[in-house]
């Protein structure tokens, strides 16, 4: 058979032409219109970074500086990436360090400090770092979310508190993920150390493990698969989570409910707070600064909540309606100061894993 | 003309030809008759440049071949076993050697058509190479190996995996399109009777080494030594007195007076006689042919004769 | 006094050689001994004692063992399953064969999440299977194993078992042989070359699986690949990773070296011939069966999982519809992370193509230089084996290896597209050698002697008996490594990478936010992946090159 059949040839050619043409990237800005200096720095961070394409093309307006987005997988892997290759960085800025892995970082020696004017209007219980290695972006809560509709069909209590999630009426409701594989898992691991103190919350998890909690390792299989609040339609209707998941459940809801189906259980919340820094080793150091520095402005600050599904740092930024309705902010969070959380990490988890999983 | 001279080739430690030499005539065919493990194949294979000599040389018309690859020698080979290209049509097959040395497509499917008539199979060019009986396969690789026009054309075993009859049948073709090509030609095989039907002269290895050479009157009547004459099917005996001789097969009669006296140990049956099996006093056992109404069976006591023109003697 | 002959051959093996062997060293070796070295210095001297660590700890002991088990028998289990499927698809025809052979293959490229999801909607707690018990359970990560790798088995046997000459088969028979015993002592040893690579592939794939343990076992099962996902990912503890990861790496190493050993005698060559002539319609009720029976087990096991997701694709709360895949192209339109679909299917595609290329180059070299030889050249097996470790190192240290190793001109390729092909290849190119050596090996080297005295040179016999004879294994190797690219495999999950979104990164960006609109739109591009690689696969093999026939 001497021919080529015209299926291949068309796939071979439209192959051919998207080859040549390359592959498409989804940088942040068009080339930049006249005026400006063109730098183009590279902001390092995770995979669940976005902005709006309006806001990033404003900053490039305003200074002339391109901005290149490299996700690098989740926050524990971009962070890891980033010491691994701190004496050749990866890129200018990075993004998405949370207060769980802020230490480690830090004694890597790993950002370039400069205390950005911008954080005069950040409380300072966000600035956890006192030499301005780093500087807070934007916090999220990890918290229990409920599926207010089971609740409600069996006309049950929501629970409220830790201590509640151990009570006979919640036996095998609740899913949670592994602290040793997800950062909420952890965050909430350390919720309880911090609640329970270092001597009573691994009784704590011996009560919810005989009360039938179920360990996942990953937040996708907890929320999407297990939860029964949220597309998956599982058996669970509580879950680790955020406190930002709610809102995120009416804006993604296929038609807008009259309230969000979801819930947070603000007493089980755990503070993560995410910081920006920029990376020992740049060459674009003036052009990090004004990145930093417009990440901590208003207007960066305000379209964070609906793409990030975070609550944003700075002071008096205005909310979105819909998180205004369905988002609280825990008022008393659990937290842990960063080097207190590198020391015992390992350890805490190890605990973790020989009383819950035995 | 071939030109085989002191050729040792080795499979390791074993020695596969020990020092072969060889001339073939133009359009002469020479058959090379041995057992297995002679080194017939390996003779042929070293002649088509399969494989590498430690030692000696080939040679075509005073033209060194032994350091030319065999794509380049213009030496035919057809295998045992055919080994045709089962992903090719019988077409494909027969003019690959012409597509080979770039004859135009028109031309090479011409000359395979005439060469397919040749061997009898005209009109299978489309078919398919696994659809063909074995004597169709065999065809096809000898047009298949006859289609570039080799100067030498070399078979091995062509027929040893045909029943007898097609045997008998081929061979005569064989013979008759080798004198009407004029075909030079190397024919391995280890029937002697095939040897002695097609060539004008015959070899007969054994171990490595060409034990005798010559046209196939000569050997038969003359064997040369100890080996070819049993491999002739000669009976070898020292039970006639003049130390070692070959007896003519078919030469020992049973007479009640022979000088030969023996014992029968086997008898087989041979569709129109029994050969028998008998053991005698000194020497190895010796066969006749029995025939008649009272045949001798195992463990008879018998004499034997023999014609004094069937009795060759053999250097010590 | 050797003809030159020879030294022309073994310079042109030589070459042959030296392409893969650099390809590996620079995008494996060097790499992989980066991270571990990195790990094993980590003030500057060497320190050994992790290893020692690692080894002493009886629960990392038990880790390594549940690693190699599990593999073995998720391998076995996939043999069995899978034989009587490449049975079926070397000696029958049937109506939609080609969809069929297309469809094997498109689990492989779907992301474990995904995967992960539809299989717990039927074992797991809430599902219509929920009564089994299977939920976080070893049965569960078996299960998804043959499921991911049935089309491994099925395609690389079936492959060889169609060009057998079934008159084999017919001639014991014919002697007396019960069928059993016919497949005993005919069939399987003509197909143990390519049961062999294609248990080998599979062992690995489920030995360094990651996904499929996470979540279908959940947190009570630990492997090698889980355990150095933990220390390097997550803990940055690289000295207990490095240990972890050659511990890995001998293991893998003494597995492939018993198997390989077990494997025993070369190929013998073998009687090979054109498909059409080996595989007819089912005649009898019995031939029947076992057809019905196979393509049931193929429309369960695998069709089962897929069909949740594409059901899950058009399940929109207004009823069945097409909701989803709108989505994908109006979902967070304005925002930095959109990609129109079509732009993920051309990214996907691009990089997918780009691989192929790639892994038949490195693979198809290997495999020749391996086995093409001739006959009496010793098999390379060291080159063997090593060409498989990619396979066997955990993806994880791949990709760090990547990003401390590549990193200075003329290799700062750590955050350049290229890497992605070529992190793809890496994985795709042992299975391509993998493939196409057991078919090389059986062509009775007669054959090829015979193209050298009817005038063909060694280039002209590779082109006209090698080439054509396995033309049909370089599609089926094709189609593997194209979809091994789709689906992301290798280390490209861990690395950096610039924004060049393919389908997998969509799907995992969707499923990271909540929503239902999110889950659904990445039910929908899962389905899109899906669909592209059957198109993909499809036309591959419908390719035909210069003159070769359908052999």
């Amino acid at each position: 058979m001497r021919r080529l059949t015209l299926l291949p040839l068309a796939v071979s050619l439209l192959a051919t032409v998207a080859a040549v043409a390359g592959p498409v990237s989804a940088t942040t800005s068009p080339p930049v219109r006249g005026g400006g200096d063109g730098t183009t720095i590279t902001l390092v961070t995770h995979d669940s970074f976005n902005a709006s394409k309006r806001v990033m093309r404003q900053f490039t307006k305003r200074t002339g500086v391109t901005v290149e987005v490299l996700p690098s997988g989740d926050a524990g892997a971009a962070v890891n990436q980033a010491i691994l290759t701190k004496n050749n960085p990866l890129g200018d800025v990075f993004f998405g360090i949370d207060n769980t892995l802020l230490s480690r970082a830090l004694e890597e020696d790993v950002f370039l400090p400069y205390r950005s004017p911008e954080l005069a209007n950040v409380p300072k219980s966000l600035q956890l770092d006192p030499r301005d290695r780093v500087s807070p972006v934007d916090t999220g809560d990890v918290c229990v979310n409920f599926d207010r509709k089971y609740f409600a069909d069996r006309k049950l209590t929501v629970p409220k508190t830790l201590e509640d999630l151990t009570k006979p009426e919640y036996k095998g409701l609740l899913v949670v993920e592994n602290p040793a594989t997800s950062s909420p898992g952890l965050a909430f691991l350390l919720a309880t150390v911090d609640k329970l103190g270092p001597d009573g919350w691994r009784a704590y998890w011996e009560r919810l493990r005989d009360n039938d909690v179920k360990v996942v390792d990953g937040w996708e299989q907890a929320y999407n698969t297990e939860f029964s609040g949220s597309a998956g339609k599982g058996d669970y209707p509580l879950v680790v989570s955020y406190a930002t998941s709610p809102p995120a459940e009416v804006v993604n809801a296929e038609a807008a409910p009259e309230e969000a189906p979801t819930g947070a259980l603000l007493d089980t919340c755990f503070r993560q707070i995410e910081f920006v820094g920029i990376l020992r080793g740049t060459e674009h150091e003036k052009a990090a600064k004004q990145l930093v520095d417009f990440m901590l402005s208003e207007r960066f600050q305000r379209d964070m909540p609906l793409q990030m599904y975070v609550f944003p740092a700075r002071d008096g930024t205005k909310l979105p309606p819909v998180f205004v309705k369905y988002a609280k902010f825990a008022p008393r969070p659990a937290s842990l100061p960063p080097d207190e959380i590198a020391r015992n990490r390992d350890q805490w988890i190890d605990e973790w894993t020989s009383t819950v999983l035995r | 003309m071939l030109h085989v001279e002191a050729l040792e080739v080795r499979y390791g430690d074993t020695v596969a030809l020990d020092g072969v030499d060889l001339v073939v005539e133009d359009g002469e065919v020479v058959s090379v008759l041995g057992p297995s493990g002679s080194g017939k194949s390996t003779l042929l294979r070293a002649v088509a440049g399969l494989e590498p000599p430690v030692l000696g040389r080939v040679a075509w018309d005073g033209d060194d071949l032994t350091r030319v690859p065999p794509h380049r020698r213009q030496l035919g080979l057809m295998f045992q076993d055919h080994t045709l290209f089962p992903h090719r049509d019988v077409l494909g097959n027969v003019a690959f050697g012409l597509r080979m040395r770039r004859v135009p497509a028109a031309h090479a499917a011409a000359r395979a058509a005439e060469l397919l008539a040749l061997v009898g199979l005209a009109g299978y060019a489309h078919r398919h190479v696994t659809e063909l009986s074995g004597g169709e396969q065999q065809r096809v690789a000898l047009a298949r190996a006859l289609a570039p026009a080799p100067r030498l054309l070399m078979l091995d075993e062509p027929l040893g995996s045909l029943d007898r009859a097609l045997r008998e049948r081929l061979m005569v073709e064989l013979r008759e399109l080798f004198t009407r090509l004029g075909l030079t030609s190397l024919y391995v095989t280890h029937d002697h009777d095939e040897a002695f039907a097609l060539a004008d002269r015959v070899a007969v290895m054994h171990e490595g080494r060409i034990e005798q050479l010559g046209s196939p009157v000569d050997v038969w009547e003359h064997p040369a030594n100890e080996f070819v004459a049993r491999f002739l099917g000669y009976n070898v005996t020292d039970a006639l007195g003049h130390g070692r001789v070959a007896v003519r097969p078919d030469s020992l009669r049973i007479e009640p007076d022979g000088p030969i006296a023996g014992v029968v140990a086997a008898r087989t049956f041979r569709r129109d006689h029994f050969l028998l099996e008998v053991k005698i006093a000194d020497g190895p056992s010796l066969e006749v042919a029995a025939t008649g109404d009272r045949i001798p069976t195992a463990g008879d006591p018998l004499r034997l004769a023999v014609d004094p023109d069937a009795v060759v003697p053999l250097s010590p | 006094m050797v003809p030159a002959r020879i030294d022309r051959r073994r310079i042109a093996r030589g070459l042959m050689l030296a392409v893969p062997l650099a390809f590996l060293g620079v995008f494996f070796v060097y790499p992989v001994a980066s991270i571990v070295g990195r790990g094993l210095t980590p003030d500057g001297s060497l320190d050994l004692s992790p290893i020692g660590d690692v080894v002493t700890d009886a629960r990392l002991r038990g880790v390594a063992w549940f690693t190699v088990w599990q593999a073995t028998v998720s391998t076995a289990l996939t043999v069995l399953v899978a034989l009587p499927g490449a049975y079926v698809f070397a000696r029958y025809e049937f109506r939609g064969k080609r969809l069929v052979r297309a469809a094997v293959l498109v689990p492989f490229v779907l992301p474990t999440v995904v995967v992960g999801s539809a299989f717990l909607a039927v074992l797991g707690e809430s599902g219509p299977l929920g009564f089994l018990g299977l939920d976080q359970s070893l049965a569960a990560i078996l299960l998804a194993h043959v499921f991911f790798d049935y089309a491994v088995v099925v395609l690389v046997v079936g492959g060889l078992w169609a060009h057998l000459d079934p008159r084999q088969e017919d001639a014991a028979r014919v002697l007396g042989a019960g069928r059993w015993q016919t497949f005993r002592s005919v069939t399987l040893p003509a197909l143990q070359p390519a049961i062999a690579a294609a248990a080998a592939i599979v062992f690995l794939f489920t030995f360094t699986s990651f996904g499929v343990i996470l979540i279908l076992g959940g947190p009570g099962y630990s492997t090698l690949e889980t355990e150095i996902y933990r220390q390097t990912v997550q803990f940055l503890d690289l000295p207990q990773a490095a240990a972890l990861s050659i511990l890995q790496l001998v293991a893998v190493i003494a597995v492939l070296l018993v198997a390989g050993r077990a494997q025993g005698r070369r190929a013998q060559a073998l009687r090979l011939r054109p498909r059409a002539e080996t595989s007819r319609r089912a005649r009898t009720a019995a031939e029947r069966a076992v057809v019905g029976v196979n393509l049931a087990v193929i429309a369960v096991l695998l069709g089962g999982p897929i069909a949740v997701l594409v059901e899950r694709s058009f399940d929109t709360a207004g009823g069945y519809s097409f909701g989803f895949y709108r989505a994908l192209s109006e979902l967070r339109r304005t925002s930095t992370v959109f990609v129109p679909p079509i732009e993920a299917v051309r990214n996907s595609i691009v990089f997918a193509s780009a691989a192929t290329v790639i892994a038949l180059v490195i693979g198809g070299l290997a495999a020749f230089a391996i086995a093409g030889a001739g006959r009496r050249v010793r098999p390379g097996r060291g080159l063997d084996t090593l060409l498989l470790l990619p396979l066997g190192v955990s993806a994880v240290t791949i990709g760090f290896g990547f990003l401390i190793a590549l990193d200075r001109p003329p290799f700062d390729l750590r955050a350049s597209p290229v890497l992605i092909p070529i992190a793809h290849a890496l994985v795709a190119a042992p299975f391509v050698a993998r493939v196409l050596i057991p078919v090389l090996r059986s062509i009775d080297q007669r054959l090829r002697e015979a193209a050298a005295v009817l005038g063909a040179s060694p280039r002209r016999v590779w082109r006209e008996i090698d080439l054509p004879i396995v033309a049909r294994a370089v599609l089926v190797a094709a189609g593997f490594a194209f979809a091994i690219s789709l689906g992301e495999f290798g280390a490209t999950i861990f690395i950096a990478r610039p924004d060049y979104p393919t389908l997998p990164v969509v799907v995992f960006r969707l499923l990271g936010q909540p929503g239902a609109l999110n889950f659904g739109a990445a039910m929908a591009a899962s389905v899109i992946l899906m669909a592209v690689t059957a198109v993909a696969i499809l036309a591959i093999e419908r390719f035909r090159f210069a003159d070769i026939g359908e052999f």
